[in-house]
Protein backbone atom coordinates (compact mmCIF):
# COMPACT_ATOMS: atom_id res chain seq x y z
CA UNK A 1 0.00 0.00 0.00
CA UNK A 2 1.44 3.32 -0.99
CA UNK A 3 1.59 6.06 1.60
CA UNK A 4 0.90 8.61 -1.05
CA UNK A 5 -2.66 7.75 -2.09
CA UNK A 6 -4.84 10.23 -3.96
CA UNK A 7 -7.93 8.64 -2.50
CA UNK A 8 -6.67 8.84 1.05
CA UNK A 9 -5.51 12.36 0.54
CA UNK A 10 -8.86 13.50 -0.83
CA UNK A 11 -10.64 11.67 1.93
CA UNK A 12 -8.44 13.22 4.61
CA UNK A 13 -8.85 16.69 3.08
CA UNK A 14 -12.59 16.22 3.10
CA UNK A 15 -13.25 14.34 6.31
CA UNK A 16 -11.06 16.14 8.79
CA UNK A 17 -12.34 19.62 8.02
CA UNK A 18 -15.90 18.36 7.82
CA UNK A 19 -15.68 16.63 11.15
CA UNK A 20 -14.03 19.67 12.70
CA UNK A 21 -16.80 21.87 11.35
CA UNK A 22 -19.40 19.41 12.54
CA UNK A 23 -17.87 19.50 16.01
CA UNK A 24 -17.90 23.28 16.03
CA UNK A 25 -21.49 23.22 14.89
CA UNK A 26 -22.35 20.76 17.61
CA UNK A 27 -20.84 23.01 20.27
CA UNK A 28 -22.77 26.01 19.01
CA UNK A 29 -25.95 23.96 18.74
CA UNK A 30 -25.52 22.73 22.27
CA UNK A 31 -25.30 26.27 23.53
CA UNK A 32 -28.45 27.37 21.74
CA UNK A 33 -30.43 24.25 22.53
CA UNK A 34 -29.74 24.66 26.24
CA UNK A 35 -30.96 28.22 25.95
CA UNK A 36 -34.17 27.23 24.16
CA UNK A 37 -34.94 24.34 26.45
CA UNK A 38 -34.48 26.52 29.49
CA UNK A 39 -36.67 29.25 28.08
CA UNK A 40 -39.47 26.78 27.42
CA UNK A 41 -39.32 25.07 30.78
CA UNK A 42 -38.65 28.23 32.72
CA UNK A 43 -41.98 29.52 31.51
CA UNK A 44 -43.78 26.50 32.90
CA UNK A 45 -41.81 26.76 36.11
CA UNK A 46 -42.83 30.37 36.34
CA UNK A 47 -46.45 29.39 35.85
CA UNK A 48 -46.24 27.09 38.85
CA UNK A 49 -44.49 29.73 40.87
CA UNK A 50 -47.08 32.37 40.01
CA UNK A 51 -49.90 29.99 40.86
CA UNK A 52 -48.36 29.39 44.24
CA UNK A 53 -47.60 33.07 44.75
CA UNK A 54 -51.25 33.98 44.13
CA UNK A 55 -52.22 31.99 47.20
CA UNK A 56 -49.75 33.83 49.39
CA UNK A 57 -51.00 36.82 51.43
CA UNK A 58 -48.76 39.17 53.27
CA UNK A 59 -50.08 41.27 56.09
CA UNK A 60 -47.43 43.24 57.89
CA UNK A 61 -45.30 40.48 59.32
CA UNK A 62 -47.69 37.68 58.84
CA UNK A 63 -47.57 35.54 55.82
CA UNK A 64 -50.32 33.13 55.13
CA UNK A 65 -50.77 30.61 52.39
CA UNK A 66 -54.28 29.99 51.34
CA UNK A 67 -53.84 26.60 49.91
CA UNK A 68 -55.43 23.35 50.92
CA UNK A 69 -53.03 20.43 51.22
CA UNK A 70 -54.61 18.62 48.31
CA UNK A 71 -53.85 21.49 45.99
CA UNK A 72 -50.30 21.64 47.25
CA UNK A 73 -49.92 18.00 46.50
CA UNK A 74 -51.09 18.60 42.92
CA UNK A 75 -48.53 21.33 42.66
CA UNK A 76 -45.88 18.92 43.78
CA UNK A 77 -46.98 16.22 41.42
CA UNK A 78 -44.86 15.58 38.39
CA UNK A 79 -44.38 12.26 36.71
CA UNK A 80 -40.79 12.89 35.81
CA UNK A 81 -39.28 15.66 37.85
CA UNK A 82 -39.42 16.47 41.54
CA UNK A 83 -40.81 19.84 42.59
CA UNK A 84 -39.80 21.74 45.72
CA UNK A 85 -41.06 25.01 47.12
CA UNK A 86 -40.36 27.49 49.85
CA UNK A 87 -42.08 30.58 51.05
CA UNK A 88 -40.06 32.99 53.13
CA UNK A 89 -41.04 36.15 54.88
CA UNK A 90 -39.13 39.40 54.49
CA UNK A 91 -37.30 38.71 57.71
CA UNK A 92 -36.11 35.37 56.42
CA UNK A 93 -38.54 33.29 58.44
CA UNK A 94 -39.63 30.25 56.51
CA UNK A 95 -43.36 29.74 56.42
CA UNK A 96 -43.66 26.76 54.18
CA UNK A 97 -41.03 24.52 52.75
CA UNK A 98 -40.73 21.37 50.78
CA UNK A 99 -37.08 20.61 50.14
CA UNK A 100 -33.98 22.58 51.06
CA UNK A 101 -33.91 25.13 48.31
CA UNK A 102 -30.67 27.08 48.14
CA UNK A 103 -30.96 30.81 48.70
CA UNK A 104 -31.72 33.04 45.78
CA UNK A 105 -29.88 36.10 44.67
CA UNK A 106 -31.71 39.39 45.25
CA UNK A 107 -35.24 39.30 43.91
CA UNK A 108 -37.24 42.44 43.39
CA UNK A 109 -40.13 43.00 41.06
CA UNK A 110 -39.14 40.56 38.38
CA UNK A 111 -38.89 36.79 38.77
CA UNK A 112 -35.40 35.39 38.90
CA UNK A 113 -34.24 32.04 37.58
CA UNK A 114 -31.14 30.34 38.83
CA UNK A 115 -29.50 26.95 39.12
CA UNK A 116 -28.64 25.11 42.27
CA UNK A 117 -28.54 21.73 43.98
CA UNK A 118 -30.89 20.02 46.37
CA UNK A 119 -29.44 16.95 48.09
CA UNK A 120 -26.79 16.86 45.41
CA UNK A 121 -29.26 16.83 42.52
CA UNK A 122 -29.11 19.78 40.16
CA UNK A 123 -32.30 21.86 40.02
CA UNK A 124 -33.65 24.95 38.31
CA UNK A 125 -35.19 27.49 40.67
CA UNK A 126 -37.64 30.31 40.05
CA UNK A 127 -37.99 33.04 42.71
CA UNK A 128 -40.82 35.57 42.91
CA UNK A 129 -41.50 38.33 45.43
CA UNK A 130 -45.01 38.83 46.64
CA UNK A 131 -45.72 42.30 47.94
CA UNK A 132 -48.34 42.88 50.51
CA UNK A 133 -49.27 45.53 53.02
CA UNK A 134 -46.27 46.20 55.20
CA UNK A 135 -44.01 43.54 53.84
CA UNK A 136 -43.25 40.97 51.23
CA UNK A 137 -42.68 37.30 50.89
CA UNK A 138 -40.35 35.34 48.68
CA UNK A 139 -41.81 32.42 46.83
CA UNK A 140 -39.37 29.89 45.36
CA UNK A 141 -40.15 26.85 43.28
CA UNK A 142 -37.45 24.40 42.19
CA UNK A 143 -37.58 21.48 39.82
CA UNK A 144 -35.08 18.85 38.76
CA UNK A 145 -33.75 18.91 35.22
CA UNK A 146 -34.82 15.56 33.87
CA UNK A 147 -37.38 16.87 31.41
CA UNK A 148 -35.13 19.70 30.32
CA UNK A 149 -32.22 17.45 29.65
CA UNK A 150 -34.38 15.01 27.78
CA UNK A 151 -35.58 17.80 25.53
CA UNK A 152 -32.07 19.07 24.93
CA UNK A 153 -30.77 15.61 24.09
CA UNK A 154 -33.61 14.96 21.71
CA UNK A 155 -33.17 18.21 19.83
CA UNK A 156 -29.40 17.80 19.60
CA UNK A 157 -29.70 14.22 18.44
CA UNK A 158 -32.19 15.13 15.77
CA UNK A 159 -29.91 17.88 14.57
CA UNK A 160 -26.47 16.31 14.79
CA UNK A 161 -26.87 12.63 14.06
CA UNK A 162 -28.22 13.07 10.54
CA UNK A 163 -25.33 15.45 9.87
CA UNK A 164 -22.88 12.81 10.98
CA UNK A 165 -24.62 10.30 8.80
CA UNK A 166 -24.37 12.62 5.81
CA UNK A 167 -20.68 13.13 6.45
CA UNK A 168 -20.12 9.41 6.62
CA UNK A 169 -22.00 8.90 3.38
CA UNK A 170 -19.96 11.65 1.75
CA UNK A 171 -16.85 9.81 2.82
CA UNK A 172 -18.04 6.58 1.31
CA UNK A 173 -19.02 8.31 -1.92
CA UNK A 174 -15.62 9.99 -2.16
CA UNK A 175 -13.89 6.68 -1.60
CA UNK A 176 -15.89 5.05 -4.28
CA UNK A 177 -15.87 8.06 -6.59
CA UNK A 178 -12.11 8.36 -6.58
CA UNK A 179 -11.83 4.72 -7.43
CA UNK A 180 -14.08 5.22 -10.41
CA UNK A 181 -12.37 8.47 -11.37
CA UNK A 182 -8.97 6.82 -11.45
CA UNK A 183 -10.26 3.99 -13.59
CA UNK A 184 -8.77 5.36 -16.83
CA UNK A 185 -5.36 5.28 -15.19
CA UNK A 186 -5.71 1.55 -14.83
CA UNK A 187 -6.19 1.32 -18.56
CA UNK A 188 -3.09 3.45 -19.04
CA UNK A 189 -1.15 1.19 -16.71
CA UNK A 190 -2.26 -1.88 -18.60
CA UNK A 191 -1.26 -0.27 -21.88
CA UNK A 192 2.21 0.45 -20.59
CA UNK A 193 2.60 -2.96 -18.96
CA UNK A 194 1.74 -4.70 -22.17
CA UNK A 195 4.54 -3.02 -24.08
CA UNK A 196 7.86 -4.65 -24.70
CA UNK A 197 10.94 -2.66 -23.80
CA UNK A 198 11.36 -1.83 -27.45
CA UNK A 199 7.91 -0.36 -27.90
CA UNK A 200 8.24 3.41 -27.69
CA UNK A 201 5.09 4.33 -29.56
CA UNK A 202 3.09 7.23 -28.08
CA UNK A 203 0.34 6.65 -25.49
CA UNK A 204 -3.27 7.27 -26.42
CA UNK A 205 -3.66 10.62 -24.76
CA UNK A 206 -7.32 10.95 -25.74
CA UNK A 207 -8.58 8.38 -23.27
CA UNK A 208 -6.79 9.86 -20.30
CA UNK A 209 -8.45 12.24 -17.78
CA UNK A 210 -7.66 15.95 -18.24
CA UNK A 211 -5.59 16.19 -15.08
CA UNK A 212 -3.32 13.34 -16.14
CA UNK A 213 -3.05 14.41 -19.78
CA UNK A 214 0.07 16.52 -19.15
CA UNK A 215 1.70 13.46 -17.61
CA UNK A 216 0.81 11.35 -20.63
CA UNK A 217 2.11 14.07 -22.94
CA UNK A 218 5.40 14.27 -21.05
CA UNK A 219 5.72 10.49 -21.23
CA UNK A 220 5.12 10.59 -24.97
CA UNK A 221 7.80 13.20 -25.43
CA UNK A 222 10.16 11.08 -23.39
CA UNK A 223 9.34 8.08 -25.58
CA UNK A 224 10.10 10.14 -28.63
CA UNK A 225 13.46 11.26 -27.30
CA UNK A 226 14.30 7.72 -26.27
CA UNK A 227 13.26 6.46 -29.66
CA UNK A 228 15.53 8.91 -31.43
CA UNK A 229 18.41 8.16 -29.09
CA UNK A 230 18.00 4.42 -29.51
CA UNK A 231 17.68 4.78 -33.27
CA UNK A 232 20.82 6.91 -33.32
CA UNK A 233 22.70 4.37 -31.28
CA UNK A 234 21.53 1.54 -33.50
CA UNK A 235 22.63 3.39 -36.60
CA UNK A 236 25.99 4.06 -35.07
CA UNK A 237 26.48 0.45 -34.05
CA UNK A 238 25.43 -0.76 -37.47
CA UNK A 239 27.79 1.68 -39.16
CA UNK A 240 30.66 0.88 -36.85
CA UNK A 241 30.21 -2.86 -37.30
CA UNK A 242 30.07 -2.44 -41.03
CA UNK A 243 33.16 -0.28 -41.04
CA UNK A 244 35.13 -2.62 -38.82
CA UNK A 245 34.49 -5.53 -41.13
CA UNK A 246 36.61 -4.08 -43.89
CA UNK A 247 39.93 -3.62 -42.12
CA UNK A 248 39.43 -6.86 -40.19
CA UNK A 249 38.72 -8.75 -43.42
CA UNK A 250 41.85 -7.22 -44.89
CA UNK A 251 43.72 -8.29 -41.76
CA UNK A 252 42.63 -11.88 -42.15
CA UNK A 253 43.67 -11.91 -45.79
CA UNK A 254 47.07 -10.47 -44.98
CA UNK A 255 47.59 -12.97 -42.18
CA UNK A 256 46.69 -15.88 -44.42
CA UNK A 257 49.02 -14.62 -47.10
CA UNK A 258 51.80 -14.33 -44.55
CA UNK A 259 51.25 -17.89 -43.42
CA UNK A 260 51.64 -19.12 -46.98
CA UNK A 261 55.04 -17.54 -47.42
CA UNK A 262 58.00 -19.87 -47.18
CA UNK A 263 60.61 -17.21 -47.54
CA UNK A 264 61.30 -15.61 -44.15
CA UNK A 265 61.98 -12.24 -45.70
CA UNK A 266 58.72 -12.32 -47.63
CA UNK A 267 56.91 -13.52 -44.57
CA UNK A 268 58.38 -10.68 -42.56
CA UNK A 269 57.20 -8.23 -45.20
CA UNK A 270 53.74 -9.77 -45.17
CA UNK A 271 53.62 -9.61 -41.39
CA UNK A 272 54.58 -5.96 -41.72
CA UNK A 273 51.49 -5.45 -43.80
CA UNK A 274 49.45 -7.33 -41.16
CA UNK A 275 50.81 -4.97 -38.55
CA UNK A 276 49.81 -1.98 -40.67
CA UNK A 277 46.32 -3.41 -41.03
CA UNK A 278 46.13 -3.83 -37.27
CA UNK A 279 47.15 -0.20 -36.92
CA UNK A 280 44.34 0.83 -39.18
CA UNK A 281 41.85 -1.23 -37.17
CA UNK A 282 43.15 0.20 -33.93
CA UNK A 283 42.86 3.65 -35.36
CA UNK A 284 39.27 3.00 -36.38
CA UNK A 285 38.38 1.65 -32.96
CA UNK A 286 39.97 4.67 -31.28
CA UNK A 287 38.04 7.02 -33.50
CA UNK A 288 34.83 5.16 -32.74
CA UNK A 289 35.54 5.46 -29.06
CA UNK A 290 36.25 9.16 -29.43
CA UNK A 291 32.93 9.58 -31.17
CA UNK A 292 31.14 7.59 -28.50
CA UNK A 293 32.83 9.71 -25.87
CA UNK A 294 31.59 12.88 -27.55
CA UNK A 295 28.10 11.41 -27.75
CA UNK A 296 28.24 10.37 -24.12
CA UNK A 297 29.33 13.84 -23.06
CA UNK A 298 26.32 15.23 -24.81
CA UNK A 299 23.96 12.87 -23.02
CA UNK A 300 25.60 13.37 -19.64
CA UNK A 301 26.81 16.94 -19.53
CA UNK A 302 29.16 18.05 -16.79
CA UNK A 303 29.91 21.71 -16.24
CA UNK A 304 32.24 23.27 -18.81
CA UNK A 305 35.22 25.15 -17.42
CA UNK A 306 37.09 28.18 -18.74
CA UNK A 307 40.16 27.12 -20.73
CA UNK A 308 42.99 28.95 -22.40
CA UNK A 309 42.37 28.02 -26.02
CA UNK A 310 45.62 29.57 -27.26
CA UNK A 311 47.63 27.45 -24.87
CA UNK A 312 45.63 24.31 -25.54
CA UNK A 313 46.12 24.70 -29.31
CA UNK A 314 49.82 25.49 -29.09
CA UNK A 315 50.41 22.48 -26.86
CA UNK A 316 48.47 20.20 -29.20
CA UNK A 317 50.50 21.50 -32.14
CA UNK A 318 53.76 20.92 -30.24
CA UNK A 319 52.72 17.28 -29.71
CA UNK A 320 52.49 16.68 -33.44
CA UNK A 321 55.63 18.53 -34.52
CA UNK A 322 57.77 15.41 -34.35
CA UNK A 323 55.46 13.45 -36.58
CA UNK A 324 55.18 16.39 -38.97
CA UNK A 325 58.94 16.54 -39.31
CA UNK A 326 59.01 12.79 -40.01
CA UNK A 327 56.89 13.35 -43.09
CA UNK A 328 58.72 16.56 -43.94
CA UNK A 329 55.86 18.88 -43.21
CA UNK A 330 56.18 22.28 -41.59
CA UNK A 331 53.75 22.44 -38.66
CA UNK A 332 53.47 25.78 -36.95
CA UNK A 333 51.29 27.80 -34.64
CA UNK A 334 49.98 31.33 -34.94
CA UNK A 335 48.17 33.62 -32.60
CA UNK A 336 48.04 37.30 -31.82
CA UNK A 337 46.81 36.72 -28.31
CA UNK A 338 48.08 33.99 -26.03
CA UNK A 339 45.22 34.34 -23.58
CA UNK A 340 42.10 33.66 -25.63
CA UNK A 341 39.76 31.68 -23.41
CA UNK A 342 36.64 29.63 -24.00
CA UNK A 343 34.34 27.55 -21.88
CA UNK A 344 34.64 23.85 -22.59
CA UNK A 345 36.20 20.49 -21.95
CA UNK A 346 39.98 20.21 -22.22
CA UNK A 347 40.18 16.53 -23.17
CA UNK A 348 37.52 16.85 -25.87
CA UNK A 349 39.11 19.95 -27.37
CA UNK A 350 42.43 18.13 -27.33
CA UNK A 351 40.78 15.31 -29.27
CA UNK A 352 39.32 17.83 -31.71
CA UNK A 353 42.73 19.38 -32.33
CA UNK A 354 44.36 15.98 -32.68
CA UNK A 355 41.88 15.01 -35.37
CA UNK A 356 42.29 18.25 -37.31
CA UNK A 357 46.07 18.09 -37.23
CA UNK A 358 46.13 14.40 -38.01
CA UNK A 359 43.91 15.02 -41.03
CA UNK A 360 46.18 17.78 -42.27
CA UNK A 361 49.23 15.57 -41.83
CA UNK A 362 47.64 12.69 -43.68
CA UNK A 363 46.50 14.55 -46.71
CA UNK A 364 49.19 17.19 -47.22
CA UNK A 365 52.05 16.02 -49.42
CA UNK A 366 55.67 16.32 -48.36
CA UNK A 367 57.15 19.77 -48.28
CA UNK A 368 53.83 21.35 -47.44
CA UNK A 369 52.97 23.40 -44.40
CA UNK A 370 50.26 23.28 -41.80
CA UNK A 371 49.28 26.06 -39.44
CA UNK A 372 47.26 25.87 -36.26
CA UNK A 373 45.75 29.25 -35.50
CA UNK A 374 43.76 30.81 -32.69
CA UNK A 375 42.27 34.27 -33.20
CA UNK A 376 39.49 36.48 -31.91
CA UNK A 377 36.65 37.21 -34.25
CA UNK A 378 33.39 39.11 -34.32
CA UNK A 379 31.46 37.58 -31.44
CA UNK A 380 33.81 34.96 -30.17
CA UNK A 381 36.98 33.26 -31.27
CA UNK A 382 38.32 31.05 -33.99
CA UNK A 383 40.35 27.87 -33.98
CA UNK A 384 41.72 26.96 -37.40
CA UNK A 385 43.91 24.35 -38.96
CA UNK A 386 45.08 25.31 -42.40
CA UNK A 387 47.17 23.37 -44.86
CA UNK A 388 48.38 23.83 -48.42
CA UNK A 389 47.51 20.34 -49.53
CA UNK A 390 45.10 19.35 -52.29
CA UNK A 391 42.07 20.93 -50.60
CA UNK A 392 38.45 19.78 -50.59
CA UNK A 393 36.17 20.61 -53.50
CA UNK A 394 33.17 22.71 -52.52
CA UNK A 395 30.76 19.93 -53.42
CA UNK A 396 32.30 17.63 -50.85
CA UNK A 397 32.74 20.13 -48.06
CA UNK A 398 29.42 19.46 -46.38
CA UNK A 399 29.74 15.72 -46.71
CA UNK A 400 33.19 15.35 -45.21
CA UNK A 401 31.69 16.10 -41.80
CA UNK A 402 29.54 12.99 -42.08
CA UNK A 403 30.55 9.81 -40.37
CA UNK A 404 32.50 7.31 -42.42
CA UNK A 405 32.61 9.60 -45.41
CA UNK A 406 35.81 9.71 -47.40
CA UNK A 407 36.21 11.70 -50.56
CA UNK A 408 36.60 9.43 -53.54
CA UNK A 409 40.09 8.93 -54.75
CA UNK A 410 41.69 10.07 -51.51
CA UNK A 411 44.98 8.38 -50.93
CA UNK A 412 45.91 7.17 -47.49
CA UNK A 413 44.04 5.05 -44.99
CA UNK A 414 41.86 7.21 -42.84
CA UNK A 415 38.56 5.84 -41.62
CA UNK A 416 36.36 8.83 -42.40
CA UNK A 417 35.55 9.69 -38.80
CA UNK A 418 38.04 12.45 -38.07
CA UNK A 419 35.91 15.40 -39.15
CA UNK A 420 32.76 13.77 -37.78
CA UNK A 421 34.44 13.74 -34.39
CA UNK A 422 35.48 17.35 -34.83
CA UNK A 423 31.89 18.21 -35.70
CA UNK A 424 30.45 16.43 -32.65
CA UNK A 425 32.88 18.01 -30.23
CA UNK A 426 32.39 21.46 -31.76
CA UNK A 427 28.64 21.04 -31.38
CA UNK A 428 29.05 20.13 -27.76
CA UNK A 429 30.82 23.45 -27.29
CA UNK A 430 28.20 25.38 -29.19
CA UNK A 431 30.74 26.00 -31.94
CA UNK A 432 30.32 25.93 -35.71
CA UNK A 433 32.59 24.08 -38.14
CA UNK A 434 33.32 25.63 -41.54
CA UNK A 435 35.44 24.17 -44.32
CA UNK A 436 37.12 26.44 -46.78
CA UNK A 437 40.34 27.05 -48.69
CA UNK A 438 43.67 27.99 -47.28
CA UNK A 439 45.69 31.03 -48.25
CA UNK A 440 45.80 31.89 -51.97
CA UNK A 441 42.76 29.72 -52.50
CA UNK A 442 44.77 26.53 -52.15
CA UNK A 443 44.63 23.77 -49.61
CA UNK A 444 42.13 23.31 -46.82
CA UNK A 445 41.18 25.43 -43.87
CA UNK A 446 38.92 24.02 -41.20
CA UNK A 447 37.58 26.73 -38.91
CA UNK A 448 35.89 26.09 -35.60
CA UNK A 449 34.03 29.19 -34.44
CA UNK A 450 33.31 29.41 -30.76
CA UNK A 451 30.35 31.62 -29.91
CA UNK A 452 31.81 33.54 -27.02
CA UNK A 453 34.97 34.06 -25.14
CA UNK A 454 35.58 34.01 -21.43
CA UNK A 455 37.12 37.22 -20.06
CA UNK A 456 40.85 37.08 -19.82
CA UNK A 457 42.30 36.45 -16.42
CA UNK A 458 45.98 36.33 -15.56
CA UNK A 459 46.90 32.68 -15.18
CA UNK A 460 49.73 31.58 -12.90
CA UNK A 461 52.72 29.92 -14.52
CA UNK A 462 52.38 26.58 -12.83
CA UNK A 463 49.18 25.68 -14.62
CA UNK A 464 48.97 24.26 -18.09
CA UNK A 465 46.26 24.84 -20.66
CA UNK A 466 43.53 22.94 -18.89
CA UNK A 467 43.86 25.12 -15.84
CA UNK A 468 45.03 22.29 -13.61
CA UNK A 469 48.44 21.55 -12.21
CA UNK A 470 50.01 18.88 -14.41
CA UNK A 471 49.81 16.13 -11.83
CA UNK A 472 46.05 16.35 -11.91
CA UNK A 473 45.66 16.13 -15.67
CA UNK A 474 43.51 13.26 -16.81
CA UNK A 475 45.40 10.88 -19.06
CA UNK B 1 69.61 15.06 -25.98
CA UNK B 2 66.97 14.00 -23.51
CA UNK B 3 64.86 16.71 -24.95
CA UNK B 4 65.18 15.53 -28.50
CA UNK B 5 61.84 15.58 -30.29
CA UNK B 6 60.29 17.89 -27.75
CA UNK B 7 59.39 21.46 -28.53
CA UNK B 8 60.69 24.10 -26.17
CA UNK B 9 59.15 27.54 -26.29
CA UNK B 10 61.13 30.74 -26.37
CA UNK B 11 59.78 31.72 -23.01
CA UNK B 12 60.83 28.36 -21.62
CA UNK B 13 64.36 28.85 -22.91
CA UNK B 14 64.48 32.38 -21.57
CA UNK B 15 63.58 31.10 -18.15
CA UNK B 16 66.11 28.33 -18.23
CA UNK B 17 68.90 30.61 -19.38
CA UNK B 18 68.33 33.73 -17.38
CA UNK B 19 66.04 32.66 -14.58
CA UNK B 20 62.74 34.31 -13.77
CA UNK B 21 64.40 37.53 -12.65
CA UNK B 22 65.96 39.02 -15.73
CA UNK B 23 64.12 39.32 -18.97
CA UNK B 24 66.79 39.69 -21.52
CA UNK B 25 64.35 39.77 -24.42
CA UNK B 26 63.62 37.42 -27.29
CA UNK B 27 66.60 38.58 -29.23
CA UNK B 28 68.89 37.11 -26.67
CA UNK B 29 67.28 33.71 -27.14
CA UNK B 30 67.64 33.89 -30.91
CA UNK B 31 71.29 34.80 -30.63
CA UNK B 32 71.86 32.00 -28.19
CA UNK B 33 70.16 29.45 -30.43
CA UNK B 34 72.14 30.66 -33.42
CA UNK B 35 75.42 30.08 -31.56
CA UNK B 36 74.26 26.74 -30.25
CA UNK B 37 73.38 25.65 -33.77
CA UNK B 38 76.84 26.33 -35.03
CA UNK B 39 78.39 24.37 -32.21
CA UNK B 40 76.11 21.38 -32.53
CA UNK B 41 76.25 21.04 -36.31
CA UNK B 42 79.41 18.94 -36.38
CA UNK B 43 77.69 16.50 -34.01
CA UNK B 44 74.79 16.02 -36.42
CA UNK B 45 72.41 17.72 -34.07
CA UNK B 46 70.08 20.35 -35.50
CA UNK B 47 67.96 22.87 -33.73
CA UNK B 48 64.82 23.40 -35.66
CA UNK B 49 62.73 26.52 -35.45
CA UNK B 50 59.08 25.57 -35.07
CA UNK B 51 56.81 28.36 -36.27
CA UNK B 52 54.97 29.96 -33.38
CA UNK B 53 56.05 27.31 -30.90
CA UNK B 54 59.78 27.54 -30.24
CA UNK B 55 62.67 25.20 -30.95
CA UNK B 56 63.29 21.50 -31.17
CA UNK B 57 66.43 19.41 -31.17
CA UNK B 58 66.61 16.93 -34.01
CA UNK B 59 69.16 14.72 -35.66
CA UNK B 60 70.49 16.04 -38.93
CA UNK B 61 69.63 13.42 -41.54
CA UNK B 62 72.66 12.29 -43.46
CA UNK B 63 72.29 13.75 -46.87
Amino acid sequence: MHENSVRRRLLAWLMFPLLALWLLGALLAHYFVVDFANRIHDRWLLDSTVSLAQQVHVQSDKVSVDLPAAVLRILEYDAVDRIYYRITGSDGRVFAEQGRIPDSPAVDAKPVFYDGRIDGTPVRIAALRVKGTGGSALVQVAETLVKREALMSEILAVMLLPQLLLIAMAGILIWYGVGRGLGPLDRLRDDILRRSHRDLSPLEASRVPAEVAPLAKALNELFERLDRAVAGQNRFIANAAHQLRTPLAGLKTQAELAMREDDVGAMRAALGRVSAAVDRSVHLVNQLLALAQADHSREHPTPAVPLNLSLLASEAAAEWVGKALDVHLDLGFETLDETIRVRGYADLLHELLANLIDNALRYTPEGGSITVRVARHAQGCLLEVEDNGPGIVPAERARVLERFHRVEGTPGEGCGLGLAIVYEIANLHGANVAIGEGADGRGTRVSVMFPETVPTVEMPRTQNASGKTPAATIE
Amino acid sequence: MERAGRVVSKEGLLEKLYGAEEHAGENAVEVFVHRLRKKLEPASVAIRTIRGLGYMIDKIPHA
